[in-house]
This record gives structure tokens, sequence and C-alpha cells, in this order.
């Protein structure tokens, strides 16, 4: 892992490692620029995720105390806790179900489709499914997505078959197993799923795509990449001192503590680590 | 052929216990029992014999040791939470769970013991005396007038994860848990259901396993 000061402003800080934070560090790190990645979470792997689901929300769901209000169930029920969301190195990659699907041409202009919805602020959107064709291909493949770069789909399970066999006497033309970032077969360094059917509580067989084990060590191996698990406390506590805490993007934390983190967090967990990409 | 003397050769340490001796000598344990009995409460009870669990439990009695609450508060709550959610196939042990997780929340929050103990009291006083023994129809009466009151909300949201998230549930239930150490499903019948025509290879491929 990249060692990489405090005061070289060539370095990207991103916030989270997720879909989003995880892959723009690899593409960054790619293109040999410095990248310092600061993870809310802890890491796991694989081999800590756990085939049980209260006790994998305790390690690797959002836990701190959330609010949510209005009428709906959850409101009543559970108040505190909104969203099954993740606070864990990769996000919500680990928790994500891998569905890839593209939007569909009309998708991309729902006011001129569905016309005025009273109430609601309906827009189509600024580009067209034409212009981001490619950069859907590009992340399908990087991703493993099913029926995509020539990658077979998924068997289906029971549950498939049942769907199957209604949505076939419905009158559906297309039924299949779908687009998934899950191997069907070993791909990218990673093993095929094994249909665990926990693939919410965090891939144990690495087939399904989470940043945490393709994106991120792939910007390590670039030696430009550089992660912080945890980062939340230690830079809440510090922003005060930060130069600049008017943008989250740019707050970083006091320089002491940016390098401690730096220097302990992820090597001390590197080990751990298995069925990695790289 | 190998002798075994019978009498004591004079170890008393754990080292000393092995093939050669034979022996296994009585070791200075703390007493676990005496710690046990320390609690505000203990409720005990049995499997009913031939249930699934009296099969796979070690004992058909179980105990639960309480903290704060006493024997007669846990039952009250074991009772609320069967009202709650009534399972006739879940042993009493399994609702024994809830007083012991409800338990443990008012050991560490003295707010929460007070809001347990007024709404056990009130339970109480509703059914005339004794909430646990009261008929099941007056039971529920009682229970379905409390709807909504904090009280209510705090037993109610504890029972998801203490009557649910045990291994007696799972097994009770049919729930097999944890896949992964047995290898997935992928070998293990996750399409061998028969009774419906098979997808084609199209719309589902065959296996990597296959």
């Amino acid at each position: 892992m990249a060692k990489i000061d405090f005061s070289d402003d060539s370095a990207v800080v991103i916030i989270g490692s997720g879909a989003g934070g995880g892959t723009l560090a690899n593409e960054l790190c790619q293109k040999g620029i410095k990248v310092i990645v600061l993870e809310a979470g802890a890491l796991q792997s694989s081999a800590t995720f756990i085939n049980d689901e209260w006790k994998s929300f305790g390690q690797i769901a959002w836990l701190d105390p959330r609010t949510t209000s209005g009428t709906w169930r959850v409101a009543k029920d559970f108040a505190g806790l909104p969203a099954w969301v993740c606070k864990t190195v990769g996000g919500t990659t680990t928790h994500w179900a891998g569905a890839s699907l593209r939007l569909q041409a009309h998708e991309f202009k729902v006011r001129t489709t569905y016309g005025e919805i009273k109430g609601a602020n309906l827009m189509d959107w600024p580009i067209t499914l034409d212009e981001l064709t490619p950069y859907y291909a590009k992340a399908e493949d990087k991703m493993g997505v099913t029926r995509t770069s020539g990658i077979p789909g998924l068997p289906g399970n029971n549950n498939f078959k049942v769907m199957h066999a209604g949505a076939m006497k419905l009158g559906y033309k297309e039924v299949h197993t779908g687009n998934m970032a899950i191997n069907s077969f070993p791909r990218d360094g990673r093993a095929p799923c094994l249909q665990l059917g926990f693939c919410f509580q965090g891939c144990k067989s690495g087939a399904k795509w989470s940043t945490l084990y393709t994106e991120l060590p792939k910007a390590e191996a670039t030696g430009k990449w550089s992660c912080g698990p945890r980062a939340t406390s230690r830079a809440s506590s510090t922003t005060t001192k930060a130069r600049s805490p008017a943008s989250s993007t740019s707050t970083r934390p006091e320089r002491s503590s940016a390098r401690r983190r730096v220097s302990s967090a992820w090597p001390a967990t590197r080990s751990r680590r298995r069925g990695c990409c790289c | 052929m190998r002798i075994f003397p019978i009498e004591s050769t004079g170890h008393s340490s754990a080292a000393a216990c092995g093939d050669e001796s034979g022996e296994v000598p009585k070791l200075d344990l703390p007493l676990v029992r005496r710690e046990f009995l320390k609690g505000s409460g203990v409720l005990v009870g049995t499997l009913a014999t031939g249930s699934v669990l009296a099969l796979l439990a070690p004992s058909p009695v179980w105990a639960v040791e309480l903290k704060t609450l006493s024997k007669n508060e846990g039952q009250t709550l074991m009772a609320m939470g069967r009202v709650l959610f009534p399972h006739k196939k879940l042993p009493d042990a399994v609702y024994a769970l809830l007083a012991k997780d409800l338990d443990a929340k008012a050991s560490g929050d003295a707010a929460a013991a007070t809001q347990l103990r007024a709404g056990i009291a009130a339970l109480n006083q509703a059914a005339g005396g004794s909430f646990a023994t009261a008929a099941p129809a007056r039971k529920l009466e009682v229970v379905k007038a409390m709807e909504g009151q904090p009280f209510f909300n705090t037993v109610r949201g504890q029972c998801v994860t203490s009557l649910y998230d045990n291994d007696m549930t799972f097994a009770v239930l049919g729930y097999p848990g944890s896949s992964f150490d047995k290898g997935g499903y992928i070998t293990r019948g996750f399409q061998d259901l028969k009774w419906l025509p098979a997808p084609s290879r199209e719309a589902s491929p065959q296996s990597w396993a296959a």
C-alpha cells in the first residue's frame, strides 16, 4: 500500500469504498493517480463473512442510529433502522443481490413516455441509452455480468423453476435467470456460485462481484492506493482541524491521525484476505 | 498387554492426566453452579419427549437465569411472547429466551427495567391477578388492549430476534441455517424440483458443477 504524504496535493481522497468509490479508486490508480480511500466500516473478507442473517447484520450493516418518519410501516416498527445498507469495506456491494440490468431506451425518457404526473417532478434523463451503452458494456465486463461479455447464465434454482413456469403461462416470451454480477463459472480469479443462499450476508465464495475483492485489491496492486477502514470516528473527531471543512470531499483528517490510519489499519488485516483476484 | 494400576499414583495436576496412568485428577475448577444461582430468578422447563428438540438437545431439561427480573416476571413475559407470536410447535424454552433477552436489557438500563416492571404489573392487573395463568382468551384481550404502548413495542420488537434467531426455532421450523460449511446447495438439490416442466437450457443453463 502506498504511503501518501499529507501535503501531496496530487492525491485524490475518496469517501467510501463501495460501488462508486471503490470502482473510481481502481480506475484512477490504473491511470497512475494516487488515491486515498476513507471507509467508515471495518475490513471483512469472504473468509470472515457469516452465513447467519442476524450475526451478519451485526457485522456489515450500517448500525448507527438513523431516523425515518411518515406513515409507512417501518417508521412505526423500526424507526431507527430504515434501510439495510452497509458500513464495511466494499460498502453495500458486499450485500447487494448482483442484479445488473441496463435501463431500457424508454426509461431514459420517463417524462416523454409517461407524461406529467401531478405532484411529481418527473424528468427525462439528459443522456440516452446509446450514449451509455459502451459504459454499460465496460461495467458488465468488469463485474462479470451473466449473459453479457460471453458469460453463461446462472443455473436456475427451484424458485426460478416456479417463476419460469408461471411467467411462461402468463405469456412472457423472454424468461431466464437474469443478468447477474455473479460468476456462473470461474472468472477474474474468483470462484463460481455455490448456491449458498446467503448473497446478502457477504458472498463467502467470492462469486458475487464486490469492490471488496475486485476493484480494491486491483487498486492496491498498483501501489498508488491507500485505504483507511473505520475512518468515520477519527475523521469526525478531527474535521475541525481540516483545512477546508466546507467541502466533504476535500475535508481531510488531521495529519498524524491520517498517517496512523494509513500505515496501520490495512496491512494488519491484509493477510486475512482470501480468494482475491490478485 | 498393558496394565494400568487401579490405585492412585499420586499425580495431582492436569498435566499428569494421560494414557500412561489412566488417571483423571480432580481439578480445582470454579463452582459454576454457585454463580448460576446468584441471579434474581431461574426459569426452568422440560422439552416434550419425542419432539425435534428433545432428540437434538443434550438434556430434556432447560434452565434460563435471570439477573434482574424475578421468576414470576420472566414467566409473565414468556406468556406475553406466546400471545404475540403463538407457535404451538415452539417449546417454552424458546419463549424463555425472550425473557432472558429482556432481562439483559433491564440489567443494563434502569429505564428499561422500570418500563418492563410497570408493563408486567399492568398485565397482571388487567388479567385480574396473574397474567401467566389467565385463560388464553383473556390473555389475548389484555395484550390487545396494550397495543401501541411503549412496553408492548419493546416486547414485540425483542421477539423478532429472541424468538426467531436461535437454533431451537431453526430446528422446529426446518430452517437449515449456514450452508457454506456444507458446500452450499450447488450439489445438494438447489434445482431438484420435478413437478414442473424443466426450463430450457437457454433460460437456465447447466451448472458449472454438472
